[in-house]
């Protein structure tokens, strides 16, 4: 890995074009500055109307904000999207043997591959799963797995989102915005379709059912509601794959199984595709206060009764610490090598490790163990001294809660700046689908830019923007 | 179709309804102001009044200012049902049913939102009404034309037109019945007490002006008025049209189903128990008992609607 | 062996009926290899059942939902369970929750001072005779007494107290045993007393994982490993997990008007 260079993908070395953004370029030449401008201007309205906003966490109620669109999309070729592909399914696939194991015999741990310190007092560690058997034995129906590139070859995991995995709206968003504004684009460059996302979704939920289930499977997305971030996207994904979208008090335990009230009574729903933490899934279950879940959810999902998507407990596969030993994970269940690249981590809760840390802080990217959305992060680099001293002493406080990462130069693909085009980090969320019958993987995924000159954050929570994301056809 | 999902469409369209309403009287509020040469700002306390939002704006201000008065019904946050609040209720439960909603439709009531927030942004001053009310019946058109032209003619659209329709029917009864008394028969012999700005008033807020004067002619007396706005079929906010409306999608939703619940036998009793005498019965019954029973009438169905087809637990 | 008739009655009374409720209740034993069930039934009335699952610690639930405006909820169990002395060995087992999780320290069994100290004292580690001693050491540390103490009463809090019920005696056992990184839990059961007492609550002891001989059984507040008289029904990590009733709309003893327990022998 290059620390300190950056990688272009439009420019590489910054003489030569590379040959996937050719196209890219000769069309941007021919357009009009101004008329760009028009036209991103033209999508945010677009974004506007439709409601594809995202509400702000700890901001006032209902406040609604725009993912920054940029109109230069993200090019993969088709070898380097095969590649990636095979190193997602191979992961996944681990990744839901590890969860499989870690709820039933802890043969890892075992083994002496995982130690043990790694579950205990680990609150995504879900007692209540124990030797729970998920329909199909799938716990991971939906991965989002966070990649960046540094290099030509160098594709790094740097993070796997298995409990709930967001941002596919966009993604398909994206594309319909692109296909609106420069339709003549799709014509002169072979991009792979992605708009069957949600029919694979789909046929994922309903091919994970509980035995329970009749014929004509009932699927629906359980939301925490209108306030959640994610709500459009909610919303968006239950009306293009015809379910309803249901919250908490919808849904009852009724004769023994799961139902939703209908305006005709309550009827039998088989598969809940969950937009919940699982903390607030059933208060009979899990935090008590939650009013959002439903009481004895998890009672019926214990006796087979329900599907729940991802399963519940599958925090324990993606926090930043057991990200460390993911390689080891990979190893364990598929005995082969990982194909895919994790970035050299550093656990704080190990004394030298830690040491390590301190030592280094101005050259590494901190992040709490259990944080998620690019909340309460460092990035040494580029911290004032106000933050370094803060963070040391959380390290030194609370070690467990943190690891660190070499700041990688994530690679740059140019965006519409108000001055022209400028580089800009970015990253890819490609999404995995999987069932007992097979994985499927969308296309390209959600490319998600950090906004600023230099900046390295590309959350959409800290003012990250996306872009469109295509894989050519060979 | 889930029992929230009925509510949702139900409430977005009683709310549109209402913001619709509430700006049309403003407009009336205005428009009367304008041509009456002895109106004073006591006119916009019966405007209120008819909106039902009187005796809330009391307890905010001591006095009747019209921009009091103005802002209260626009936009004040503790009026909730000024057309900011209604709107933005609306929207709220538009987003909450969004995939139980064409895009057309969604993207009228979104954007109407945004617009109508934009608008009112800022302290309205007198001279911005006439925009300001004119974006907001546009905007209740836009919606009305999208939930026309692309909602599915299902139960969807059964609830949406229930909203909508209870909301109207209350509307059209409360606006009679704060004036009544100048529409009883004893009113016109009595003759010079009544001012013809009473019946404007009540024309203007259910946009039946020229359309009353057309139908009726110059000689008609506030009878004609009590007639035309409780029994004149043609007449689509009458309470009696809002009633025929309501009978067609509960007995579309009845078909549906394939049940009839209580709010289908209410909604045939109300026509049938208040609705098939003739306006001298209206006033014999008494019509302000009348316009009460009305609206508890509706009010009532309005809630058995909410039981039988399971809005809540 | 002993044969015991076991009869559990708890009944609520409502003055103003609740909406609605989901309640898990884990009062029905499982065989095991000192106790055999030989029948058990459990009856509503007020309520009805949804559901029957076992749980990850393998307890028996039943999940039951209150019918909308009851005035009593009355839940009764019956049954005969055949119970072998074993001197409270019970072994070996085969379980989905591994013995690491049997270490962790609860909010309930959370140490404080006192604890440490009081374990401190003992070199806990498979000398049975070591676990006696702490008994009697808890156990003149602790007066039995009603109404002290809540199900929300920690351990270290009940300790500092001095006194305590039967759940308090085994929180402060089971943290000790921690403390010295031994796997131990809570057990919720029945106990067999002189003379047809009738009980108004029941009983609940301690387990123990020691090297060599699997779990055995410890129940402090009467000093003494449990017997045939011992009908095991539900273990957990502490009360909460065993808890008889547990529910969403009820507290879990507030309401409780009556409860009354009959354990007899054939």
């Amino acid at each position: 890995m290059k620390v300190g260079t950056v990688f272009d993908e439009m420019w590489a070395d910054g003489s030569s074009i590379r040959r996937p953004y050719k196209n890219i370029k000769t069309w941007l030449d021919g357009e009009e500055r101004s008329s760009l401008k028009a036209k991103r201007r033209d999508a945010n309205d677009l974004f506007r109307l439709t409601g594809i906003t995202f509400n702000v966490y700890g901001s006032e109620e209902g406040e609604e904000r725009l993912i920054p669109f940029d109109i230069v999309p993200r090019v993969l070729t088709s070898n380097e999207w095969t590649k990636i592909c095979k190193g997602l399914e191979q992961r996944v696939r681990a990744i839901n043997a590890f969860l499989y194991d870690i709820y039933h015999d802890q043969e890892i741990v075992k083994a002496g591959v995982l130690p043990l310190e790694m579950l205990k007092n680990n609150p995504a560690f879900l007692l209540q799963m124990m030797g729970v058997n998920p329909p199909g034995q799938i716990y991971t129906h939906i991965s989002g797995v966070d990649i960046i590139r540094t290099a030509e070859n160098e594709f790094y995991v740097l993070e796997d989102n298995v409990r709930t995995p967001s941002g596919v709206s966009y993604m398909l968003e994206n594309r319909e915005t692109m296909l609106q504004m420069f339709p003549e684009l799709f014509t002169k460059n072979r991009v792979q379709p992605i708009q069957n996302y949600p029919q694979e979704l789909l046929y994922s939920l309903k091919h994970t059912l509980p035995e329970t289930a009749e014929n004509k499977p009932t699927v629906c997305l359980l939301t925490p509601g209108l306030y959640n971030s994610a709500y459009f996207e909610h919303a968006f994904l239950a009306d293009q794959m015809g379910i309803e979208l249901v919250q908490g008090n919808d849904l009852k335990v009724v004769d023994g199984f799961l139902a939703m009230r209908t305006t005709q009574g309550h009827r039998k729903v088989d598969v809940v595709y969950k937009r919940l933490d699982d903390e607030f899934l059933d208060p009979l279950n899990f935090n008590e206060k939650s009013s959002l879940g439903v009481p004895g959810l998890f009672d019926v999902y214990r006796k087979g009764r329900v599907t729940i998507a991802n399963a519940p407990g599958t925090g324990i596969a993606d926090d930043k610490a057991m990200y460390s030993f993911m390689p080891e994970i990979v190893q364990f269940y598929s005995g082969e090598f990982p194909l895919l690249q994790n970035v050299p981590t550093w656990r704080c809760a190990i004394k030298d490790q830690l040491n390590y840390v301190l030592d280094n802080i101005h050259e590494l990217v901190i992040k709490r163990v259990h944080g998620s959305g690019g909340y309460g992060m460092l990035i040494g680099p580029t911290a004032t001294k106000k933050d370094i001293a803060n963070f040391r002493r959380k390290l030194l406080s609370t070690p467990q809660d943190y690891i660190a990462q070499p700041t990688l130069s994530l690679s740059t693909v140019p965006i519409l700046t108000s001055k022209g085009f400028a580089p800009r980090h970015v990253d890819l969320r490609p999404f995995v689908q999987m069932s007992p019958e097979k994985i499927n993987i969308v296309p390209g995924g959600l490319t998600r830019v950090a906004m600023s000159k230099g900046s390295l954050v590309v959350n959409s929570s800290q003012g990250g923007g996306t872009k469109d994301t295509w894989v050519l056809e060979n | 179709m889930l029992g929230n999902t009925a509510n949702g469409l139900f409430w977005t369209y009683r709310l549109l309804e209402r913001a619709e309403n509430m700006s049309r009287l403003i407009e009336t509020g205005q428009r009367i102001a304008l041509t009456r040469l002895n109106s004073s700002d006591e006119q916009w306390l019966y405007v209120m009044q008819t909106a039902a939002v009187a005796s809330e704006y009391k307890r905010y201000y001591s006095k009747i200012e019209k921009e009091a008065a103005l802002d209260w019904m626009l936009k004040h946050p503790e009026n909730k049902s000024s057309i900011l609040s209604s709107i933005t209720s609306a929207r709220q439960n538009a987003k909450m049913v969004r995939h139980a909603l064409t895009t057309d439709v969604w993207e009228a009531i979104n954007g109407s939102f945004l617009d109508i927030q934009n608008l009112l942004k800022t302290k309205i001053r007198e001279r911005d009404l006439p925009i300001v009310l004119r974006t907001i019946k546009q905007s209740a058109a836009l919606v009305r034309g999208a939930t026309y032209g692309t909602m599915l003619r299902n139960e969807e659209y059964d609830f949406c037109r229930l909203g909508t329709f209870i909301e109207r029917a209350d509307n059209t009864a409360r606006i009679l019945d704060v004036k009544y008394y100048v529409l009883l028969p004893s009113a016109k012999a009595v003759g010079t007490s009544i001012d013809n700005v009473q019946w404007e008033t009540i024309l203007r807020s259910v946009s039946a002006y020229g359309g009353f004067r057309l139908e009726y002619g110059h000689e008609a007396g506030p009878g004609d008025i009590a007639k035309f706005l409780i029994l004149d079929k043609r007449m689509p906010r009458s309470l009696i049209y809002c009633c025929e409306i309501l009978k067609l999608h509960l007995s579309s939703l009845c078909s549906t189903y394939r049940n009839k619940p209580a709010s289908f036998s209410q909604i045939m009793q109300l026509q049938k128990r208040f609705l098939t005498h003739d306006i001298e019965a209206i006033f014999k019954f008494g019509l302000h008992d009348f316009l009460q029973k009305m609206i508890s009438l509706f009010a009532d169905l309005s809630d058995q609607i909410e039981i039988d087809y399971r809005f809540y637990e | 062996m002993k044969k015991l008739n076991v009869s559990h009655k708890t009944k609520y009374s409502f003055e103003a009926g609740p909406l609605s409720g989901l309640q898990q209740i884990k009062k029905t034993p499982f065989s095991d290899s000192c106790q055999k069930v030989v029948n058990w039934s459990l009856s509503l009335t007020g309520a009805k059942e949804e559901l029957t699952f076992t749980d990850s610690f393998n307890n028996n639930v039943n999940l039951i939902r209150i019918e909308p405006g009851i005035k009593d909820l009355v839940i009764e169990c019956e049954g005969h369970v055949e119970v072998t002395d074993r001197s409270g060995i019970l072994g070996y087992e085969t379980s989905n929750i591994p013995l690491w999780v049997w270490t962790e320290q609860t909010n309930l069994s959370k140490p404080g001072p006192g604890i440490r100290k009081l374990a401190k004292s003992l070199p806990l580690k498979d000398d049975i005779s070591d676990f006696h001693t702490l008994m009697e050491l808890i156990n003149s540390s602790l007066e039995f007494q009603k109404n002290t103490t809540d199900v929300e009463t920690t351990a270290e809090e009940a300790l500092k107290k001095g006194s305590g019920v039967c759940q308090d005696f085994t929180n402060i056992f089971i943290a000790c045993c921690r403390l010295h990184g031994l796997p131990a839990r809570y057990v919720s059961g029945f106990l067999l007393l002189e003379n047809k007492q009738i009980q108004e609550a029941m009983h609940a002891w301690a387990e123990v994982f020691v090297d060599g001989l699997g779990w055995v059984g410890f129940d402090t507040a009467n000093k003494i490993s449990p017997d045939d008289r011992y009908i095991r029904v539900a273990i957990g990590r502490d009360y909460s997990d065993a808890a008889p009733i547990k529910g969403v709309t009820l507290g879990v003893q507030h309401e409780c008007l009556s409860v009354s327990i009959l354990i007899s022998e054939q």
